[in-house]
């Protein structure tokens, strides 16, 4: 097995320890059963959009950032915190690849509780009468946004020893509050690009326009939002790289 | 303490600082220092280590981790250079192939077996991690009964065994090992000393860093001592002692007449003091040499049968204090 796919290896089950599963494999459901709660008091006529904003934006704007910035702060995070960081630094692999790992760990194991979220939230969809052709939007817009915030949260997690809080202040203050207020800043904001991509490719019967009032002034389509996660991973990728390669590992 | 009596210590101190390099060397620093903001933590350190075990001695917060971490390449330099066989381990990652390390923290995966830890060190150095390579690293350390148990569950000697058999899979040709007998049993301090012992019979460079001297005794008699961070003596323990000539040598003689043979030595010039001791002498002398030239001229002029001639402060726990009290 290459050192990649070996460190990717060891870091998924570092980060899919069982309190993290239960934790997160229930923080994924919550939008699910909000769904399901909310879809019995709602009126009739306000079905359609109430229900449609509930299946996306607390999915997008809440948990899967927060799933998202805690795994990839731990990512390297967690090597330095418990000085495990010697172990990959004196091998022969450039830090670039040892990056490229953790990064996709990340994403991978947020992707995969963010699969389980979606499906959660699409099977609920089906229950209130819906189809479960909304579910291929979601688990793709939801692994682009799993991409940038693992790849943005690895290297904070590198940098700053309390990556996670950082985080949380980023989302609850930056891309919830301060989006809100300056739209134009909605192009920054990584859930509002990963939703932008579902929405664009949601069913016809979904009710995506009327959502695009919450990705800002960000005018979604799959195609943009590609290139933004693309430009955003390889930024962070690199910046993190150099970093490694020139700070002391202590 | 007088200006003369500094001038003197720090004579001494130049004095022990004469080459501390190896015949062949494997790992050369030139001129490291290493500084975190005002804190020196090294300071202008320039030696080199060969094939054996050389012992790296300091006190806690001497610097001897620092010193390591720069070797390795984990700290970068804040001045001078490092080379490992002929490459700077922070320019080239290639040569990590060829070097094994133990940490001296608890750093360790703790959600892996020993097993999966050697494996996946096999495979970060590019190794062969075939079960029987990982089998045998295990093995060397005495842990297959164990080897599949998360680490988690080690006591602290498992736990340096483990990270021994993952330094040692890949066959390297260096090994830095940073206290690597902390927690260890006296078995397993003996089994992982036998270890060492038998990779620099290999040829193997191996330097290991430990603030327990007898340890380092029982590994080996090449030294490199660091106090404040900077390198206060280097070279074999005795050679060590020898040049410490400020401080009297003791030696412990035993003879059939000692009261004899205590009279005739008050008057050797090299003689600094004589006491009885346990039915034999304990002599300081300010020169070993001379003193041993004169014992067997008193021996025929006096008529004295001398049964031992032993220095007895030439251990490196001796040489180490007097290193410290140089420091003091």
């Amino acid at each position: 097995m290459t050192p990649l796919l070996a460190i990717v290896r060891v870091t998924v089950r570092q980060l899919t320890g069982r309190t993290r599963l239960i934790g997160f494999g229930l923080l994924n459901l919550v939008p699910a059963a909000l769904l399901a709660a909310v879809s019995r008091s709602a009126h009739p006529s306000a079905l359609d959009l109430e229900l449609g904003v509930l299946l996306v934006v607390p999915f997008f704007a809440l948990v899967i950032p927060t799933t998202s910035l805690i795994l990839a702060s731990s990512g390297l995070g967690d090597e330095r915190r418990d000085k495990t960081l010697s172990f990959l630094l004196l091998r022969p692999i450039n830090r670039l690849e040892i990056v490229v790992a953790k990064t996709i760990a990340a994403a991978l194991v947020s992707a995969g509780f963010a699969s389980v979220g979606a499906l959660g939230l699409s099977l609920t969809w089906v229950a209130l009468g819906g189809s479960l052709d909304v579910f291929p939007p979601m688990l793709a817009g939801a692994a682009l946004a799993c991409v940038m915030y693992s790849a943005v949260f690895v290297l904070v997690g590198n940098v700053l020893a309390k990556a996670t809080i950082a985080g949380l202040i980023y989302v609850l203050f930056f891309e919830t509050v301060l989006v809100q207020e300056l739209p134009r800043l909605a192009s920054a904001s990584l859930w509002r690009i990963g939703l932008g991509a579902t929405l664009a490719t949601m069913p016809e019967h979904f009710p995506a326009r009327a959502l695009l009032g919450a990705l800002g002034e960000w005018i979604p389509s799959v195609g943009s939002a590609l290139v933004v996660m693309a430009t955003i991973t390889v930024i962070m990728v690199a910046a993190c790289t150099i970093l490694l390669k020139r700070t002391d590992a202590l | 303490m007088s200006t003369i009596e500094i001038q003197e210590r720090h004579d001494v101190v130049t004095q022990l600082r004469d080459p501390a390099h190896a015949a062949r060397p494997t790992v050369e620093v030139h001129g490291v220092s290493k500084w975190f903001g005002t804190k020196v933590a090294v300071s202008d350190v320039t030696c080199s280590f060969g094939p054996g075990i050389t012992g790296l001695l300091g006190p806690n917060g001497a610097g001897k981790t620092t010193l390591l971490r720069t070797i390795t390449g984990l700290l970068r330099p804040s001045e001078g250079r490092v080379s490992i066989f002929g490459t700077d381990p922070r320019k080239d990652p290639s040569v990590y192939r060829r070097i094994g390390f133990v940490p001296e923290d608890d750093a360790v995966y703790g959600h892996l077996s020993a097993r999966q830890l050697v494996r996946y060190a096999a495979e970060l150095s590019r190794h062969d991690a075939s079960p029987a390579v990982v089998e045998t690293a295990i093995a060397r350390v005495n842990l297959l009964a164990d080897a599949d148990r998360p680490i988690v569950e080690y006591s602290k000697g498992m736990r340096q065994r483990a990270k021994v058999a993952a330094a040692l899979v890949n066959e390297p040709d260096l090994l830095v090992l940073d206290e690597p007998l902390n927690g260890a049993d006296p078995t397993q301090r003996a089994v992982l000393i036998a270890i060492f012992h038998e990779l620099a019979a290999a040829g193997r460079t191996i330097i290991v860093s430990s603030h327990v001297l007898a340890e380092v005794e029982r590994m080996t008699d090449r030294v490199i001592a660091i106090l404040d961070g900077k390198l206060a003596a280097a070279g074999h323990i005795r050679a060590i002692r020898a040049a410490m000539t400020h401080i009297p040598h003791k030696v412990r003689i035993e003879a059939d007449d000692p009261r004899i043979l205590a009279r005739a030595l008050v008057d050797v010039p090299a003689v600094v003091g004589v006491h009885f001791q346990d039915g034999g002498l304990e002599v300081e002398t300010s020169n070993l040499a001379e003193l041993g030239k004169a014992i067997p001229a008193i021996t025929v002029e006096k008529s004295v049968r001398v049964t031992r001639f032993e220095p007895v402060d030439a251990s490196l726990e001796s040489v180490f204090r007097h290193l410290l009290s140089i420091r003091r």
